[in-house]
């Protein structure tokens, strides 16, 4: 099992090792394995304006996107599962269907829409079309948890004299955190990875790194943008560190 | 506990929600998804083009009759849930490792589950491409222990593709099940374990059942995402590989071909609804009984 | 965002007097937004177009990357108040935009430099501005794994199907891949109307087993750096540019049976401020223009442009490449959607 494991982890990671390795080549074309060793391919992510304020934006669109994922989905998915809804499965395959449809139709559709609505191609709007998209990841994660807890807990605390509010906070909410947890890392994931919707709202102030990067990668493909994803993952790595400190990556288990 | 017992207190206990916790999100999906979809796909004919205009029957006539568009929906199906059940197959251990045997190493086993996402899509994909490349490490192994004799070209085939997919998705599937075996009552385990069972027994019997739910979270997600990714195909597919969302891509980007973009999505939208409608139903069923 | 736009556009005309009063030309203190491709092609914008507008108006040229068909949407969406100024489109692109009612006609009245701007190049987008720079898709090869390269295109289809190197070709994800359509039929005796010369060839190019293909100019120099590929047909300037970076086994073979043509047109989007007229005007001039050759190695179309010697060599003029005519461009526009569909049939890279 262990040998498994680590094969499995081989598989995911080495793509990752590449580029990390490649954004230390000395050479200026992308070069696998890398020749010599240099930071140089970081200055020029720093020198490169595009590259930091797009950084920015993802940043800040991911963790919007994710609460704002949670405040919608969370409710939903709880009663979708257990709050006798009529035509529940209905219902949750319309709380899933963004998923399902072409993101770059979505993206295109919104952007109409959206400026129709006056909300143009602004940060509003950005965080509307990720939010559709991410909403999903949410319901579903959060559902498939609570699924999962019998419904004892909450009626014994019923029984109790606790009132809905309260059952809430005290104990639906700790039991179904790992669902909410994970719900929303894939909606910041989604989010900060996303390329077929951003590209529709991109302009001077709203341009996504991943749009950037893919512009820069179709014109000038030098080992910076090999930088840029190494750089990502780094400040992804502390976020995750953050979290893990006040939080627990383990939070994922139940409170149990 | 029986499938009455368990209904029966479902039904007694209706949970902390209301039903109308869903108005708002159901409000925001109407506002934000379904109204421009519908608009768009109404209006597609207006759009600024050089491309002939035709009556959308014609692109529908041929989504549907021409073999090599049938063949592109059948290819957009099966590579969808071939990746799924690929990805349910390799990911399935890892998240029993996860949950059951990493103690307190299951921080940084989910650590390094999400590091591969936290780089771009573009660069992980890029990753493949350089070492699947007619001069890459794959080759270059496959030279030098002499098992070929000319560089293949990895990078033209689906393999590649497939590979790429379930990279990029894989990990979507171990924390979905993650996070339901999760949650399982270990006590239901050992008293299968004290009844009697077999340790495979009771994996089979007793967790294997209870994690349903998580494997019916990552088919969605991971069959959806899949049945809409083009990134990862464009990038490593090679053109060899077509499926819908590409096509629509390419009607996008190069021949400006609005209206044929817009009927394929309907029908990819049509299979990834009517699937998922399906995975539900059976989700459920599957559920109850567990 | 949407709303300081907003302000700075129709502020003067909502607010009257009272903004007018405060603001001593409130035109040009009108900042606008300009596109550009991301990379080398950025920084040639900004150093050559933007920074000259910001000097010369004081108002800032905020400069965004991506892509034409992201940009004819957004302005498309937001016909009345477009969130981008200046668009930056291929010819078919162009030709769209102009139809679609996306952008202004730009003449020598609004845009006095275009009066210096080969003809060529303006009729090459049916009169909406004009190109600004312009590519040959030449033939660049290793000279390290090719000894005697091939001296025309037919010569390099031949000796692909031989076997002589492994090519590489533009992929049909290439944004202008219904013009390299186009430019095969032509070359092999067909036309807009008949590309079955094209697809013939294609056809035995694929078979051959010796062909690899780009998505993208950088795809392309990839894989010619990892000896994917020996020798492909590429854009002259990106080749050049590629060189003088210090790769000095890059080649470029000026194909002797006349390489396809193609330029980038740039424009004002209809309803953006006259400040776009003005960075048109800096776009067509021939300073800023010998800077961007420079920085691009491209041919530019102000004849005016004084160039480098070593660009003179190195510049394919129009008069020996294959562009197409207007009514065939909108052939190529029209009949591409079909050209598509009959290459992921038959030749499926």
């Amino acid at each position: 099992m262990l040998i498994y494991v680590v094969l499995f982890f081989i598989f995911l990671l080495g793509p990752i090792f590449i580029v990390v390795s490649i954004s230390f080549t000395e050479t200026e074309f992308v070069a696998f394995p890398p020749q010599g060793f240099s930071w140089k391919w970081y200055q020029r992510f720093f020198e490169y304006e595009p590259f930091i304020d797009s950084f920015i934006v993802s940043v800040e669109l991911a963790i919007a996107t994710a609460l704002l994922a949670v405040a919608l989905g969370v409710p939903a998915a709880l009663a979708v599962t257990r709050g006798r809804v009529p035509y529940a499965n209905t219902i949750m395959t319309f709380l899933l269907s963004p998923l399902s449809m072409p993101l770059i139709v979505v993206g295109f559709a919104l952007l109409f829409y959206l400026s129709a609505l006056g909300l143009g191609v602004s940060f509003v709007s950005l965080l509307i079309a990720h939010t559709v998209i991410s909403l999903p990841y949410v319901v579903r994660t959060v559902a498939g948890v609570y699924r999962g807890i019998s419904p004892d807990y909450e009626e014994s605390a019923a029984v109790l004299g606790a009132n809905r509010m309260q059952i809430f906070w005290y104990v639906t909410l700790p039991m179904i955190k790992p669902g909410i947890f994970a719900g929303m890392l894939f909606a910041m994931l989604i989010s900060i990875d996303n390329l077929p919707i951003s590209f529709f709202f991109g302009s001077a102030d709203t341009n996504t790194l991943p749009v950037v990067m893919l512009s820069y990668l179709e014109h000038q493909f030098d080992p910076s943008v090999a930088a840029a994803s190494s750089i990502q993952l780094i400040v992804a790595i502390i976020g995750l560190f953050i979290v893990e400190r006040i939080y627990g990556l383990d939070a994922m288990a139940p409170a149990s | 506990m029986t499938d009455q017992v368990r209904r029966g207190t479902s039904r007694g206990f209706s949970g902390v929600v209301s039903p109308w916790w869903i108005a708002v999100t159901a409000l925001f999906l109407v506002v934000f998804f379904v109204i421009p979809i519908i608009n768009n796909l109404l209006n597609t004919d207006q759009l600024v083009t050089l491309a002939k205009q035709r009556p959308a029957s014609f692109y529908y006539e041929k989504l549907f009759t021409d073999p090599y568009y049938l063949g592109i929906v059948a290819d957009t199906v099966t590579l969808s849930v071939g990746v799924t059940v690929i990805c349910i197959i390799i990911g399935y251990p890892v998240a029993l490792f996860l949950v059951r045997h990493a103690g307190r190493w299951s921080g940084l086993v989910i650590f390094l589950l999400i590091a591969p996402l936290l780089t771009s899509i573009i660069m992980r994909t890029f990753g493949w491409r350089v070492l699947f490349a007619r001069r890459g490490l794959l080759n270059d192994f496959l030279l030098w222990i002499d098992a070929i004799e000319k560089p293949i070209l990895f990078l033209n085939g689906p393999t590649s593709a497939v590979i790429g997919l379930v990279h990029v998705l894989v990990p979507f599937m171990v924390l979905s099940i993650a996070s339901v075996l999760r949650s399982i009552d270990l006590q239901l385990e050992e008293s299968a374990r004290i009844l009697g069972a077999s340790r495979f027994k009771t994996f089979l019997k007793v967790t294997f059942p209870l994690s349903l739910d998580g494997i019916g979270t990552g088919f969605i997600i991971v069959f959806l995402l899949a049945n809409g990714s083009f990134v990862t195909l464009l990038l490593l597919g090679g053109g060899e590989l077509k499926t819908l969302p590409l096509l629509i891509y390419q009607q996008f980007t190069i021949s400006r071909d609005f209206q044929f973009a817009a009927a394929m999505s309907n029908v990819l939208l049509a299979i990834a609804v009517g699937c998922l409608y399906l995975q539900l139903r059976l989700i459920k069923r599957k559920g109850v009984k567990g | 965002m949407k709303f300081d736009n907003h302000i700075r556009r129709s502020g003067p005309a909502m607010l009257g007097a009272a903004m007018l009063a405060f603001s001593v030309n409130p035109v040009s203190a009108e900042d606008i937004t300009v596109t550009s491709f991301g990379g080398i092609w950025e920084t040639a914008i900004k150093d050559c177009f933007a920074s000259e507008f910001e000097k010369r108006t004081g108002s800032k040229a905020n400069v965004l990357i991506g892509s034409p068909a992201q940009w004819m949407s957004q302005i498309e969406a937001n016909p009345d108040n477009p969130p981008i100024d200046v668009i930056v489109t291929t010819q078919s692109q162009t030709m769209a935009a102009g139809e679609g009612g996306l952008i202004s006609r730009a003449t020598a009245k609004e845009v006095p430099n275009l009066a210096d701007v080969d003809p060529i190049f303006i009729k090459a987008v049916d009169g909406w501005g004009a190109c600004f720079d312009f590519g040959a898709f030449i033939l660049a090869y290793n000279k390290d794994t090719i000894k005697n390269p091939p001296k025309s295109i037919k010569e390099f289809v031949d000796r692909t199907i031989k076997g002589d190197w492994m090519a590489t070709m533009p992929s049909v994800s290439y944004a202008i891949a219904p013009d390299i359509i186009w430019s095969f039929a032509d070359l092999y005796g067909g036309s807009a109307d008949n590309v079955d010369p094209a697809f013939a060839v294609f056809k035995q190019l694929k078979d051959s087993g010796n062909m690899i293909s780009w998505s993208s100019v950088t795809d392309f120099l990839n894989q010619m750096s990892t000896g994917d590929a020996d020798i492909g047909m590429y854009w002259d300037g990106r080749a050049y540019a590629f060189i003088d970076k210090g790769n000095d086994w890059m080649g470029v073979i000026k194909p002797t049976d006349k390489a396809f043509m193609s330029c980038v047109a740039m424009n004002k989007a209809k309803g953006a401020p006259d400040a776009a007229w003005d960075y048109l005007n800096i776009v067509f001039e021939p300073g800023p223009q010998a800077c961007f050759s420079d920085h691009l190695k491209y041919g530019v179309t102000n004849q005016k442009v004084q160039y480098s010697e070593e660009m003179k060599n190195r510049v394919t003029w129009p008069k020996d490449l294959r562009a197409p005519n207007v009514s065939t461009s909108r052939k190529i526009a029209q009949n591409a959607a079909d050209w598509i569909e009959r290459w992921n049939k038959e030749i499926g890279f």
